[in-house]
């Protein structure tokens, strides 16, 4: 400890920031909020018409760029120029849209590769690029309200954003000028907004059902600490499928096939007003081309059950990550504007066995805990927040099979190395394929990244040692570092999001992974034993190709007949098959392999000097 | 160009004693509690959080400091981690090669067999998750007995055993997972 204290130059100002203030932001799917903390109690920021909810919505007109209420209001009118939901594409390719099918809602630019983007009044641009207007703008906000320049920044992101998502997310804000200080997960920081306010103890539930996801975490609170212990979410569920539940409902009532994007974005709007009315009415109406679709509440939840039985499953696997029954949580925390709806609250009410904290206002909620944990990190505080990563990251390894590396759930920051080798002879480069996901496969993983390390001196297979080196930071970013230990050849990347990357289909990935737990598992097997069985063939090949004349007659043709069989076995999907044959080999192969021994040793022998001998 | 993986993972604070990270005695027998508090203390005085705004170095050593201090408490946590940290500081390492003595292999083989055989029978599958429990804990007093009389070579051999016995235990979790999974689908 004191060496680290010793490395402390005087001339280095030893005041955290004194002088300088950081703001709170939300960064939503359907809307954002700004927010500030002085002195430990947070405040959401308005605007000049004292609005403090800004829509997500910016509107492109040629040079003229518009956020917010104006951009809604123009997307209801069905203007151009506008994109709403941009974070849903945050870290993302275009193939990962094909296949979740969120392309339909947006005028994709079909002619890039990589990170997808968009085509709004003329001009191609990428998510970041819209993400960093809105931050512009909540920027200029908090600067308007505070009447002084604002550089610094805590943003929160869904628990379950991957590592692209993460760094597009940063990306965003140093293209609006801000200094991110720390990103921190929304359901962390609605913990922090109501743990600091009321000095709770104790195990808590923080229920995020927002516009586009939904994010569980359990989290213990104990002396200031807040310590995250599980999290689990879906990435591809929020209030925006509630509106598209209405939408559908009354594209069916009135026989009417899927309208224009622009007539759809009117409809989508319309069934959220009725939605919103259905909070405190029992009936509403959705009022669409001059025609009005009556929806009664019991209607509505019949319509949104499925989705909230979604949100319960997660808490499910949440609660059982965290070692805890649904009645040993001590609290139950409500965020996100889809809490509003009564049905969602009952529900988690009726899960928990214990009615939910709603105190604070549910769609400032993640603004004032960013605020106050802006604070602590300018002013110095004594809480403390322990995230977890949510999802396990790993390598690809022979055969397809991802070696995970770090786990899901592990505290952050975090780094783990793991030593590899090469598996052929003389293989002097090393394709190194970072992923994250809980699947065993490559194909069923997020790929992250590829490097190759090269430089690798020529050696037997398996004699190289590689060190690979996985670095999560305390934002939840991670680094890969290669090193070949015998020469110190060296390469490092800082995963960006560059490759087929999205944070959808997280969720999904992860149940997948629990129900093909067990065919994944007989499939690495297989996997495994046919790698075996290759090696077994390759090191019987080396062997005759070096040693051809100890062989005695028939014998190579003996050897070459079960690894003929050896080979078959390799082709078919029989496990078992494959062992035995394997084994058989090794059986045929025996007396010769001894000789090939025996001569070794002699052959060593002889080159033992004589008086070594002695 | 494929890799081939060697070995276990490696903690970069492996080389460490854990328990000097947290500043705590060494000792199998861990009270929970008092690891928990041990690990905010040291988390509260070395986490990035702390560190916002200081100088990059004092930034860069405070996260590997960080690093260690978690790699610590998850391993410190778990009795069957925390049994194999005391033997690696004691030059024994455990790992995925390490050969067990044939009658544990024997006993494990068995009661993989069992859960296999009981696969389907959701009662049954839960009346050897208890047994397991049960086994586990008589293995892991097994291990503290053994670490209080150093006597290491029986220490390995419980360990072996408690990792085989915590296989068992995930493999007997999956499958009723899985009959709960099918009861659902059979539902719909």
């Amino acid at each position: 400890m004191g060496t680290l204290m010793q490395i402390y130059e005087p001339g280095q100002t030893p005041l955290p920031h004194a002088d300088s203030v950081a703001i709170g932001i939300d960064l939503g799917t359907t809307h954002s909020v700004v927010a500030i903390a002085t002195g430990g109690a947070p405040e959401a920021i308005h605007d000049a018409h004292g609005r403090a909810i800004i829509p997500s919505i910016v509107q492109y007109e040629g040079a003229h760029i518009t956020v917010g209420h104006e951009a809604r209001r123009a997307l209801a009118e069905g203007e151009a120029g506008v994109v709403a939901s941009i974070k849903r594409l945050m870290g993302k390719s275009a193939s990962d849209l094909q296949q979740s099918g969120d392309a339909a809602a947006y005028v994709l630019d079909a002619a890039t590769e990589g990170m997808v983007r968009v085509q709004a009044a003329g001009r191609s641009l990428s998510p970041v690029e819209i993400s960093a207007e809105l931050l512009k703008h909540l920027r200029s906000m908090a600067e308007e309200a505070l009447g002084r320049a604002v550089s610094k920044a805590v943003i929160t992101v869904p628990a379950y954003f991957d590592d692209a998502a993460r760094a597009a997310t940063k990306d965003a804000a140093k293209l609006a000028g801000l200094e991110v200080l720390r990103l921190i997960n929304e359901p962390t920081a609605a913990a922090l907004a109501y743990g600091l306010d009321s000095e709770a103890q104790g195990v808590f539930a923080i229920y995020d059902f927002g516009g586009g996801t939904f994010d569980i975490s359990v989290l213990k609170l104990e002396q200031g600490v807040f310590q995250v212990l599980a999290t689990a979410g879906d990435t591809e569920l929020g209030g925006d499928d509630m509106d598209r539940a209405i939408a559908a409902h009354v594209l069916q009532v009135r026989q009417l096939a899927v309208p224009t994007p622009a007539l759809y974005a009117q409809l989508l709007a319309a069934s959220r007003a009725a939605k919103e009315a259905l909070t405190t009415r029992d009936e509403a109406d959705v009022m669409w081309e001059g025609e009005r679709t009556s929806i009664s509440r019991a209607a509505f939840e019949a319509m949104v059950q499925g989705l909230i039985a979604r949100t319960m499953d997660c808490c499910s696997d949440a609660l059982r990550e965290a070692g805890f029954e649904p009645s040993q949580v001590d609290g139950v925390v409500l965020v996100g504007g889809s809490t509003r709806v009564p049905r969602v609250k009952q529900c988690v009410a009726d899960f928990f066995g214990k009615p939910p904290h709603d105190k604070l206002d549910p769609d400032l909620v993640v603004a004032l805990g960013a605020a106050l944990q802006a604070e602590a990190l300018t002013k110095g505080s004594d809480n403390l927040l322990l995230d977890v990563t949510p999802l396990s990251l790993g390598l690809e390894t022979m055969g397809g099979i991802v070696e995970k590396i770090i786990y899901r759930n592990t505290p952050i920051p975090t780094a783990v190395a793991q030593e590899f080798t090469t598996y052929q002879d003389g293989q002097t480069a090393l394709k190194v394929h970072v992923l994250q996901g809980e699947r065993e496969k490559v194909e069923d993983c997020r790929s992250l990244a590829q490097f190759v390390l090269r430089g690798i001196p020529p050696m037997a297979a398996g004699a190289a040692r590689i060190r690979i080196t996985f670095t999560l930071d305390a934002d939840g970013l991670l680094s890969v570092a290669a090193e070949e230990l015998t020469t110190g050849a060296k390469q490092q990347v800082e995963v960006q999001p560059s490759y087929g990357l999205a944070f959808e289909e997280i969720e999904r990935m992860l149940r997948d992974s629990m129900e093909h737990a067990r065919t994944d598992i007989l499939e690495r097997l297989l996997i495994e034993a046919r790698v075996e069985a290759e090696r077994s063939l390759q090191d019987v090949a080396s062997a005759i190709a070096k040693d051809a004349a100890l062989l005695r007659p028939g014998e190579r043709e003996m050897i070459e007949a079960q690894a003929l069989r050896v080979q078959r076995a390799i082709a078919g999907v029989d496990r078992e098959k494959i062992d035995h044959e394997v084994a058989q080999l090794n059986h045929v192969v025996g007396s010769f392999a001894q000789r090939r021994m025996d001569a070794a040793i002699a052959g060593a022998l002889q080159g033992v000097s004589v008086d070594a001998m002695e | 160009m494929t890799m081939d993986r060697l070995g276990n993972l490696t903690y970069i604070a492996r080389m460490h004693s854990y328990y000097e990270i947290l500043g705590l005695p060494v000792a199998f027998e861990l009270n929970l509690k008092t690891l928990e508090r041990a690990y905010f203390d040291a988390q509260r005085q070395w986490h990035p959080d702390r560190f916002v705004g200081k100088g990059e170095d004092l930034r860069e050593q405070a996260a590997i400091r960080s690093m260690q201090i978690n790699d610590a408490y998850e391993t410190l946590k778990n009795p069957l981690a925390r049994a194999r940290h005391l033997l690696e500081l004691r030059g024994i390492f455990i790992d995925d090669d390490s050969n067990p003595p044939p009658a544990l292999l024997m006993e494990v083989m068995e009661l993989r067999e069992r859960i296999q055989e009981v696969a389907e029978d959701g009662r049954a599958l839960h009346a050897e998750l208890e047994s397991l429990k049960k086994a586990m804990g008589i293995s892991t007093q097994a291990i503290a007995d053994a670490f209080n009389t150093e006597d290491w070579p029986v220490m390995e051999e419980e360990v072996l055993r408690l990792g085989y016995y915590g296989r068992a235990l995930e493999e007997a979790h999956m499958l009723i997972y899985r009959l709960k999974a099918n009861h659902a689908k059979e539902h719909h």
